[in-house]
Formats: C-alpha cells, sequence, structure tokens
C-alpha cells in the first residue's frame, strides 16, 4: 500500500491557496491529465467545506436562540 | 443516556464515511497521454499510457497491455511488440500495424497482477475504416480481475469526485426524509388541529431547506469539475430549483399570516402539495426515458449501483445516508425544542 498522507497534504495546500482552480486552464495538456485525477478530489475537499460551514453556520443560529432565549428566561426573575 | 442513543450512532456512522470515504484509494487506472486519433493503423503506432494509483514497475514480470474492441466484449486481442516501461506510472506500448476492416474504435487493456485488469473504452479512434481492425495476436492471461486491496471503482470524468457520493447525494435523502417527517405531522395537524403538530412540521421544513441548499452547492461544485457547469440543464436540476423556491414560498406564506391556527392549516394543506410536487419533480419526472438527464439513475442513465459491480461503495453510501439523515434530524430536534422552550416562554 501507498501512504497516502503526503498526497493530501499537499492537495490541501493546493486548495487552501486556491491555485488548482484557476490554473488548470493555464497548464499544458499533459500536466492537466496528469492532475485532473487528484484535481478532482478537491472537489471532495471543496465540497466537504461547504457542508462543514452550512453546518457551522446552522449551529451559530441555534446558539444564538438559545442565548435570547436564557436571556429572556432570566429577564423577569431578577 | 439511553434516549441519546441515536446521536451516538450518528457520530459514529457519520465519522466512518468521512475516514472511509477519503482514505479508501481509487482503484488502478490509466489515461492515454498520447494522440489518440491515428491517421492509420496501417502503420505502427505508440500509445502513451499514464497509469493512476498503478505499480507498472514494482509488477514489471506479470505486465500486458492489449488492444480489444471497443466495447471489450469480443475477445479478438492485438498485443504490442514492444512495452517500454518507464515508472510504476508511465508505460509506452508500441502496436503492430493492423490491417482487418473491422471499427473505428479500439478499447486498450492494461493488466498486472497487483493492480488487476484495467480497461479503458474508445481509447484509439481512427478515420481510417479502410485499414482498421485487429487481428488476433495474443491470448492475455488474466489471473486476478480487480487490484489486490480495496478500492472504490475507477471512472471516467469522475475519478477521486466519486468520493462525493457520500457527501452530496445524502444531503438529498436527509431532506426528503425531514420533508416526509413534515408532510406526516401536517396530516396529524389536520386531523387535531394540535399546534404541537403544526411546530414539529415547521421545523422540519425549515432544517430540510438547510440541507437542500447544501445539496444544491454542492451539486453545483461537482457539477462544475465534471460536466464542465455550475448549472446544467437538466431535468433534475431545474426540478429541484423549482421544489426549493416552491418551499421558500411556503415561509413566505407562513410569515404573512397572522392567525396561528389559521396559519398552520394553511400551511398543512400547502405543505401537502409541494410534497407532492417534489415527489413529482425530482423523483418520478427525471426518471422518465424520455428526459434528458446527466444525473445517474436518471433518463435512462444507469445508477451508481450498475457502475461498483464490487461493491466497495454501498456499505460506505448506506452508512452516509443514515448518518446524515440522523444529523439533520439532530439538528431539527434542537430546534423543535428551542421554539418549545420560547412558547413556554411567553406563556408564562
Amino acid at each position: 500500500m501507498k501512504n497516502y498522507l503526503p498526497r493530501f497534504t499537499l492537495i490541501t495546500l493546493l486548495m487552501l491557496s486556491s491555485v488548482m482552480m484557476n490554473a488548470q486552464s493555464s497548464l499544458d495538456e499533459k500536466i492537466f491529465t496528469q492532475l485532473r485525477g487528484h484535481a478532482s478530489f478537491n472537489v471532495v475537499f471543496i465540497i466537504i467545506a461547504v457542508i462543514f460551514t452550512g453546518l457551522i453556520v446552522t449551529l451559530i443560529r441555534i446558539d444564538r436562540k438559545v442565548a435570547r432565549l436564557e436571556k429572556e428566561m432570566k429577564g423577569p426573575k431578577s | 443516556m439511553k434516549r441519546n442513543w441515536w446521536k451516538f450512532l450518528c457520530i459514529l456512522l457519520l465519522a466512518f464515511t468521512f475516514f472511509a470515504g477519503i482514505i479508501t484509494p481509487l482503484a488502478p487506472g490509466f489515461l492515454i497521454t498520447s494522440n489518440t486519433i491515428l491517421p492509420t493503423y496501417s502503420a505502427p503506432f505508440t500509445v502513451k499510457i499514464l497509469g493512476y494509483n498503478t505499480r507498472f514497475k514494482e509488477n514489471e514480470k506479470s505486465f500486458s497491455a492489449w488492444l480489444t474492441n471497443w466495447d471489450d466484449k469480443q475477445a479478438v486481442n492485438t498485443c504490442p511488440d514492444n512495452v517500454m516501461i518507464i515508472d510504476d506510472n508511465h508505460a509506452e506500448l508500441t502496436f503492430p500495424p493492423t490491417s482487418r476492416l473491422d471499427s473505428m474504435f479500439f478499447g486498450i487493456s492494461v493488466y498486472n497482477d497487483a493492480d488487476g485488469k484495467m480497461y479503458t473504452h474508445s481509447a484509439i479512434f481512427t478515420s481510417d475504416t479502410m485499414h482498421g481492425g485487429l487481428v488476433q495476436s495474443c491470448k492475455p492471461v488474466v489471473k486476478n480481475a480487480k487490484a489486490d486491496h480495496f478500492s472504490f471503482p475507477f471512472r471516467d470524468i469522475l475519478y477521486e469526485s466519486m468520493r462525493n457520493l457520500f457527501f452530496h447525494v445524502p444531503m438529498w435523502f436527509a431532506m426528503i426524509a425531514l420533508l416526509t417527517w413534515a408532510i406526516w405531522n401536517n396530516f396529524k395537524y389536520l386531523r387535531g388541529f394540535d399546534l404541537k403538530y403544526d411546530a414539529r412540521a415547521n421545523q422540519a421544513v425549515n432544517t430540510a431547506l438547510l440541507f437542500g441548499m447544501l445539496g444544491l452547492i454542492t451539486g453545483s461544485l461537482w457539477a462544475r469539475a465534471t460536466w464542465g457547469a455550475w448549472w446544467v440543464d437538466d431535468v433534475k436540476l431545474n426540478g429541484t430549483a423549482i421544489t426549493m423556491l416552491a418551499y421558500l414560498a411556503y415561509f413566505v406564506l407562513r410569515n404573512s399570516l397572522d392567525d396561528e391556527q389559521k396559519r398552520a392549516r394553511v400551511t398543512a394543506i400547502y405543505s401537502i402539495f409541494a410534497y407532492v410536487m417534489m415527489i413529482v419533480l425530482i423523483g418520478i419526472l427525471p426518471r422518465l426515458q424520455s428526459s434528458d438527464s446527466l444525473h445517474p439513475g436518471n433518463g435512462g442513465n444507469p445508477a451508481f449501483s450498475n457502475y461498483d459491480l464490487d461493491n466497495s461503495l454501498r456499505p460506505i453510501f448506506y452508512s452516509a445516508v443514515l448518518g446524515w439523515i440522523l444529523l439533520s434530524f439532530w439538528i431539527y430536534s434542537l430546534r423543535l425544542r428551542i421554539t418549545a422552550l420560547q412558547e413556554k416562554n411567553t406563556e408564562a
């Protein structure tokens, strides 16, 4: 079995710098074919990031609601 | 603790999904980097092969490659005169001139004991039908049809993005599960006019819309990478867009009515209609033969179940679907509990 860790690190770094998405068109065909397999991995990471962001936003919204509720419940008593 | 078992199950399933969905390597496969359109078959030609996750050099002894008919069904095989293995991922095959009239397209099979048999259909093309055709020149021996490790199938166009199956597709499953729960509570409300059910249905639709949005965005990103456009004219895409708009209208309708009972009744009936429309638009219409859809399982396209013959995707996909559905119900239950507390608070 190969060690896949270096590849993930590389891809994540490339994704963070968002080079891959823009660079595809400027690469020559041979390099592009070599990267095509790896590049399609980026979509997976981006999609996971999108879902993660969506869930975090939901979490924050729920948190705010609870905080507001806590305030309301505390208010009249004190 | 006992009541929360499904939350632990959710975490477990999603952890498994992320782990197995990312770590599992793609099956070995190859792309052709040399010119795939040949002027003629009557001269020898060289095919450059770029392996993906392959181990050509490591298994040089069992390496073989051959040209087949484009669909790989008829056993007419032409072997290369000369095979040059450069490294684990690069090889060059030189084929002899062929002379029999047969087909314009040919597939290429590459085999070694560790990677199994890899096949690319319609790999080589020529317009020279006068000289095209394969001459049986060898009988390749295939000992292991599959790679020697657990892997996801290597698919054209999809490649590594196949893993999105565990993230994009379950979003829709979660959405439909929540909307089904919503319609169930709508019916319950209409039977006894208990506002408890109305609150349930409303929060379910609310959460379903979040997953629908996530499904749309992730689908759009995936479409950009595989189909080449953010939005394609696909029945399933347009159907979902209409569904999302219908459910957005649900909130507009809901917020425009002040009387609680009236609001609950109107939205319950609207929600039932919207649900039926959703089933038709994303469940039935795209599956008709006459409709043209890029989605697997639609418009006569084979679903993923036809692709993964070794069933490597199946266990992870099912746990992903269940995990994401549980997560969506988790979010829904949090929202519901908050609204219940809010109501209690305003009453007090």
